[in-house]
């Protein structure tokens, strides 16, 4: 009876120990998910202060200088092309329309009568030029080593009373003009437009930040499709991953096999991705520096792509050895199937431009091969004792198919394929998305030598009462036990939005500003951690993307936005 | 006595052991079930109507209601989804309140008691489930043709050749019928033995038997296997559930729920079910058409009524018979026409209340009520729709728009027809209040997202808009005797809403035939107040005794949180407001004066000098005395001015003396069981208001609605008095904005509130999953419909509305 009394005391005074010392580490940080009872917002904006955090940014004294909207301009330097005008063209009516509309006292005849910044010490000057340098000729498609670094100066030692982005490739300028709107912001008495003088150095931590959204569960329309396209590329986002059919329905409408959306989407004319709509979002993705990466996932979740194409999924059997009707995952015993594999996966490699192809490879449930006598005397021919092995061996063929295009093409597939043991080339890409044994996983999958995506803690499908950012800001992609090589091999990863739940009418809002968090963490220095400054942060993103017209739920608890209201 | 008791226990185990023994003799030879779902959850969710053979083939196009059905129909709707859901409906009460979950079998005659029951609903499932429906088919051979349960993909349902098969219910023990009824034998006596092993507890004597008997079917521990579902973490940490996602059954003995199993889903409802569902809603398959063209609605007498003017106008031909994109529509010419929907009103002009605004309702069996009939006589068809008052008209009307559906073609070459049913409804509702709070302080929400959500209301009967319209965070409210309110406390200078701005809220209300219900809270959640007139609060002593006045006590109150009650002051000031509120902004007799949450530790009297002061000169002794000081004056006043007023149950958790006229909204659900709760309140003899299982701010994954739905004011309190039933006024959803505001407000509120909208509208509907599951495909309609009204409503589940989702947010104002 003592040892108990003796032992629970102990317990109950290291717990306390734990606890303080955890409020000594976490310092003010724990203050973000605390709800203070007071009038006002919970959380005031921060001013001018760009989302994902740069990695470098000096100040210089408070100094300031002052835009005007109508005299301001952009001036090319060097190299431009269609997608840096158009880029100049779009960052400038944001200028105009939203970071003016902030402030809707700034306009000329007011300017003229109201000078109050003339008055402050830090005022430097007018900003009316930012001259825009691309030291390269631009690149036309994005692609995975692309080159997004770029610098800004704003009338800096040897700078004063100019602006200069300087970029060594397009990327970089795409990613500079999105981070200099963001140091806009309007004065107290909203009579002019200011931006700290500064420097800043930026590139990203990781070089793969992707969003997936799914459109099989829901179908989502081509509108939602950019508005969420223009969204990643306000939080630097560089790749759209299109999870585009699943067991629900089929909505990517095929050229070679269009009987397949016809059978397997929802509704065969209205929700359906046709040629057209998919290149339109290819282009207005490549004009903001965003790759789109498609996933047809096999040989689980295919069960809309059965009624077009029959033979393709295995039929299951009953105890009397009779097929029951319902199907399973893709038949690996019918050669055919690898015909149908091979000549669609050629279609698909072709409309999607980029190097890589999602594969998929997840969750193959084994309980329909398991009924089926084909599957057993398969396995009995090719001396097989295990399920995975034949799970193994479709994704091994697939592998090889994808692999033997002419195109130089690569391929990503969830982590059931490594932890299956299917052999895949070395620049393959694993993405690691169960949310159990991450750190053991993720080091697995590094020490095999592959390169590696993470999503396990960003499944931002799942949602919960309050603030729940905070754990996906804590969360990081290099958080496990390896070496360093083993941690470059880490290339990034990205929130998923499965829409079980979702469609349409509230995806933007569910998702955004949740998505924002990811995308620091993928593009900022690893440091960047003060969730109380990110806090501030976030809720002037939150409000600066409110103005642009898109609609984000309110991240952090009660408060307003400006002068955005209707 | 005990003796028997271990007889009984005994004979119940040796009867499950034999059939389990039956089945397991059968289970070898068997192939796992096919696993139909996915990661996160099995679907079938979208119907698509293509025919109108098909839509009438089989029993699903007449509604339930009044109509016997015939003997075949009654078996083959038995075998093929009501056979488990009926005997799970008789059982799962009977589990519920007898199984022992967490005991120890420490031989006691309750515990043994337990035994006997939890075998006998055990035995009686068996004999109802299976030797029943055996005994009757073997007799009767029927070829049941399988109707009903389309869906999208034919490889996700069973299929329709090998179920014709399967039901050759001569062999009601064959394998395929037991799967086609959802029963896969392997399966569920895994998943049980795999329960008895793994939750030894929740199994008692019933475990150790099948413990004895069967070796674990799943020996390594869970994780082990690639075959196993990680996703859901939540389900995963659950104890027992693991069983689930290895072995499928629906049928789950320990939790007597089912999971996962897609086609026992409830009721197939046809095109034009309405939400919530009437009183009385006979239909039949003669169909009657629309001329869009042409079509109206009419009263039968002249002069004006501006709600029924406002419902004519808004329930227009492109609002009855929408048509996507430039596709025409036209009458089916082989069907009777209705040319116009006619509305007729009590005579007695005070009687029909077309120039008064909704009121709480004594007699809501007249108040709402509404007879509405769409028939054919002599090959001419007609629609009439009568109602005492202007209000129960609005509600038929609301019916009569949700009874119209086209036979969307798909690609937009046919002409669209719209058609109804012939169909008898007549309506009422179950409670008079049946309300939806907004809160617009934590956000400021734009004049125009009120009419969005009165527009939503109005499609799910709600009556009352609960307005707490100021808080802590800001007072948006512009009062005209104290203008600096708002001037100094709200959130900035156009993030108001002026007196005219209120005043059109409660008219567009009006017109909806929809109350509002303004509340000011005081005297906690008073900041709001505060910023312009910090006089009005109590100076805590947030740091201890000995401390100083405005010191906050952190983390988490400010240095002023709740009304003065020591100052006269403070109830002259109250007393001015709501002169004004009465007088000028509130139109209905009720207000509420919320009372919640007062924050006890400023009024400290070991810490206040000025409270301690306070209750030494009034002789109080409690600090809940000081609350009932203020709570008194503050009723008392607003009584004086001829208002009605409500209050959240505060006081009452802490004893306070509150008169009995005030209304009692209940909002608490954590602590004690909101049932035991809102029973102390009524105990008490006043009239509440139910809110506290139905706040929609807070947010969980999945099919939420269910949670929402299976909530009832009466059936899920026991043991209600009649008298305390009477003065159960109604219920309200509650959205708080901490984590909302305009861009998400209105998929947060809706279809959640249609679930409680229905349970508030409508009598009969049951508590269990069977009653969830048959409302869930035509809540998906339902939500549908709205989504093509133009309110972006959350989707309950997989699938898709038909062309109009695309095209979200159409505009119709």
């Amino acid at each position: 009876m003592k040892f108990l009394i003796k032992s629970a005391l102990l317990h109950i005074l290291v717990l306390l120990l734990v606890y303080n010392l955890s409020n000594c580490v976490n310092g003010h940080d724990d203050s973000v998910t605390r709800q203070l009872q007071r009038p006002g917002p919970q959380y005031y904006p921060s001013r001018g202060e760009p989302w994902p955090k740069p990695q470098l940014r000096n100040l210089y004294n408070d100094s300031i200088m002052i835009i005007r909207p109508p005299i301001f301009r952009f001036k090319v330097l060097r190299y431009t092309c269609d997608m840096v005008e158009d880029a100049l063209k779009r960052y400038y009516s944001i200028i105009l329309k939203t970071v003016s509309h902030s402030a809707p006292i700034v306009n000329l005849a007011n300017a003229k009568h109201n000078k109050s910044w003339k008055s402050d010490p830090g005022f430097k000057g007018y900003l009316d030029v930012l001259q825009v340098d691309l030291m390269a000729p631009c690149e036309s498609m994005p692609h995975e080593s692309m080159d997004e670094a770029y610098e800004i100066k704003i009338g800096t030692s040897g700078f004063e009373g100019t602006g200069l982005l300087t970029a060594s490739s397009n990327w970089g300028i795409l990613r500079g003009l999105e981070t200099f709107v963001q140091l806009l912001y309007p004065a107290d008495d909203f009579s002019s437009i200011q931006i700290k003088t500064t420097l800043i150095l930026d590139y990203p931590r990781f070089s793969y930040r992707s969003v997936l959204l799914d459109t099989s569960r829901h179908f989502l329309s081509m509108k939602i499709l950019k508005q969420n396209l223009d969204l990643m590329a306000f939080n630097k986002y560089n790749v759209f991953h299109w999870h585009i059919v699943d067991d629900q329905s089929f909505p990517y409408q095929s050229r070679k096999f269009p009987q397949l959306s016809d059978k397997g989407a929802y509704q065969p004319y209205t929700h359906v991705y046709t040629q057209q709509n998919i290149a339109e979002i290819i282009e207005y993705a490549r004009l903001r520096g965003i790759r789109v990466v498609a996933e047809f996932d096999t040989p689980g979740h295919t069960q809309a792509w059965g009624p077009a194409i029959p033979g393709l999924l295995t039929p299951c059997y009953n105890k009397e050895g009779q097929p029951d009707g319902t199907f399973g995952p893709i038949d690996p015993t019918n050669e055919k199937n690898f015909e149908f594999i091979h000549s669609f996966f050629e279609e698909v490699v072709s409309v999607f431009p980029d190097k890589y192809l999602h594969l998929g490879g997840d969750e193959v449930y084994y309980d329909c091969w398991k009924s089926s006598p084909l599957i057993a005397a398969f396995m009995a021919q090719q001396n097989m004792t295990d399920y995975a092995e034949v799970e193994q061996y479709y994704m091994q063929r697939l592998v090889n198919i994808v692999q033997s295009y002419p195109k130089n093409s690569s391929y990503i597939v969830w982590q059931e394929t490594i932890d299956n043991g299917v052999q895949v080339k070395k620049d393959a890409i694993v993405h690691v998305w169960k949310n159990v044994n991450v750190p053991q996983e993720m080091s697995h999958v590094t020490s095999l030598g592959y390169k590696t995506l993470f999503s396990s803690c960003w499944y931002l499908n799942k949602i919960s009462y309050g603030i729940d950012w905070t754990t996906y800001y804590d969360c990081d992609p290099q958080n496990f036990n390896g070496t360093n090589a083993q941690k470059r091999l880490v290339l990034g990863g990205g929130p998923a939005m499965w829409t079980e739940y979702v469609d349409s009418a509230n995806i933007i809002a569910r998702l955004w500003p949740r998505a924002s968090l990811p995308a620091e963490r993928l593009w900022s220095d690893a440091n960047v951690r003060n969730k109380s400054d990110a806090a501030r942060r976030l809720e002037e993103h939150r409000c600066r993307l409110l103005k642009r017209g898109y609609q984000l739920q309110p991240p952090n608890g009660p408060g307003f936005c400006g002068v955005e209201w209707d | 006595m005990t003796k028997l008791f271990k007889v009984a226990t005994l004979v119940t185990c040796g009867s499950v052991v034999i059939l389990y023994s039956i089945n397991f003799v059968k289970a070898h030879n068997a192939s796992p079930l096919v696993n139909i779902c996915d990661k996160h959850s099995c679907y079938d969710h979208e119907q698509k109507v293509e025919s109108l053979e098909e839509v009438y083939s089989g029993e699903s196009n007449t509604s339930r209601r009044s109509r016997a059905l015939p003997a075949t129909k009654f078996l083959d709707g038995l075998l093929r989804e009501s056979l488990f859901n009926t005997t799970m409906n008789f059982i799962v009460p009977g589990f519920h309140l007898y199984m022992p979950r967490h005991t120890t079998d420490d031989g006691s005659l309750d515990h043994l008691a337990m035994q006997a029951f939890f075998g006998l609903f055990f035995a009686i499932s068996w004999i109802a489930t299976i030797a029943i429906p055996t005994i009757v088919t073997y007799f009767q051979p029927l070829g049941i043709a399988r109707a009903g349960h389309r869906s999208l993909h034919t490889a996700t349902t069973l299929n329709d050749h090998n179920s014709e098969q399967a039901f050759n219910v001569k062999w009601m023990l064959n394998d395929k019928v037991a799967e086609a009824i959802g029963l896969n034998w392997t399966s569920c006596v895994r998943k049980t033995v795999c329960q008895a092993y793994e939750d030894p507890e929740k199994y008692s004597i019933l475990g150790q038997c099948v413990r004895l008997l069967f070796p674990h079917p799943h020996p390594q521990p869970f994780g082990a296997d690639d075959d196993i579902d990680f996703t859901d973490n939540a389900e995963k940490e659950n104890n027992g559930r693991d069983c689930n996602h290895v072995y499928r059954c629906f049928f789950d003995v320990t939790n007597l729920s089912f999971h996962g199993v897609h086609f026992i889903q409830g009721q197939q409802w046809p095109p034009g079910s309405p939400w919530p569902l009437p009183f009385s809603w006979t239909s039949i398959e003669k169909l009657v058409t629309f001329d869009p063209a042409t079509f109206k609605i009419v009263k039968n007498f002249t002069g004006t009524c501006e709600p029924i003017d406002f419902a004519i106008q808004k329930y227009n031909q492109s609002f009855l018979f929408p048509v996507y994109g430039n596709g025409n529509s036209s009458p089916d010419p082989s069907l009777p026409v209705v040319a116009e929907l006619v509305v007729t009103l009590s005579d007695n002009e005070q009687q029909n209340e077309c120039l008064q605004y909704p009121k709480l309702s004594d007699d809501p069996e007249t108040h709402e009520h509404y007879d509405l009939g769409i028939r054919v006589t002599e090959n001419k068809a007609i629609a009439t729709l009568e109602a005492t008052t202007v209000w129960g008209a609005l509600r038929g009307i609301e019916t009569f728009s949700q009874l119209i559906w086209p036979n969307d073609d798909y690609e937009g070459k046919e002409e669209t027809h719209f058609f109804a049913n012939i169909t008898e409804i007549h309506d009422k509702p179950r409670f008079s209040h049946r309300g939806l709070m907004i809160d617009s302080a934590r956000h400021y929400l734009p004049e125009r997202i009120f009419y969005e959500i009165l527009d939503g209301m109005m499609y799910n009967k709600l009556n009352v808009l609960h307005w707490h319209i100021v808080d802590d965070q800001s007072f948006p409210f512009v009062c005209v005797t104290f203008p600096e309110l708002s001037a100094k406390g709200a959130y900035n200078d156009k993030a108001v809403y002026t007196p005219e701005a209120v005043q059109r809220v409660i008219n567009g209300a009006r017109l909806r035939g929809i109350r509002v219900i303004l509340e000011f809270d005081t005297p906690g959640h008073t900041l709001g107040f505060g910023t312009a007139f910090p006089e009005l609060l109590t100076p805590c002593y947030g740091n201890g005794p000995n401390g100083s006045p405005d010191a906050p006590n952190f983390p988490k109150y400010e240095g002023r949180q709740n009304l003065d009650p020591t100052q006269k002051h403070t109830y002259d000031f109250m007393r001015e407001f709501f002169t004004e509120i009465a007088q000028n902004v509130s139109k209905d007799s009720f207000v509420h004066v919320g009372m919640d949450e007062v924050y006890m530790g400023c009024w400290e009297p070991s810490h206040n000098p000025v409270i301690k002061e306070f209750m030494s000169k009034n002789g109080y002794t409690d600090l809940h005395q000081v609350q009932e000081h203020y709570t008194m004056r503050h009723v008392e006043m607003v009584k004086s001015l001829g208002l009605t007023p409500i209050s959240w149950q505060d006081p009452l958790d802490y004893n306070v003396n509150l008169d009995k006229d005030v209304v009692i909204q209940a909002w608490k659900n954590w602590g004690t069981p909101w049932g035991e709760q809102f029973k102390i309140i009524l105990a008490k003899g006043y009239r509440t208001i139910l809110s506290s299982p139905w706040y929609l701010d807070v947010i969980e994954y999945g099919e939420t609605w269910r949670k929402y739905y299976k909530i009832d004011p009466i059936k899920s309190v026991p043991s209600l008095t009649d008298e305390e039933k009477s003065r159960i006024l109604g219920g309200e959803a509650c959205i708080w904005i901490e984590y909302v505001d305009k861009t998400n407000i209105i998929p947060r509120i809706f279809p959640f509130v249609s679930a409680i909208g229905e349970r508030l509208w409508t009598f009969d509907i049951g508590l269990d999953d069977t009653a969830v599951d048959n409302a869930r495909r035509r809540l998906d309609q339902h939500r549908c419909r709205m989504l093509r009204r133009g309110l972006p409503v959350q989707p309950i589940s997989m699938g898709y509305c038909g062309r109009w989702e695309t095209e979200n947010r159409r505009r119709r104002r």
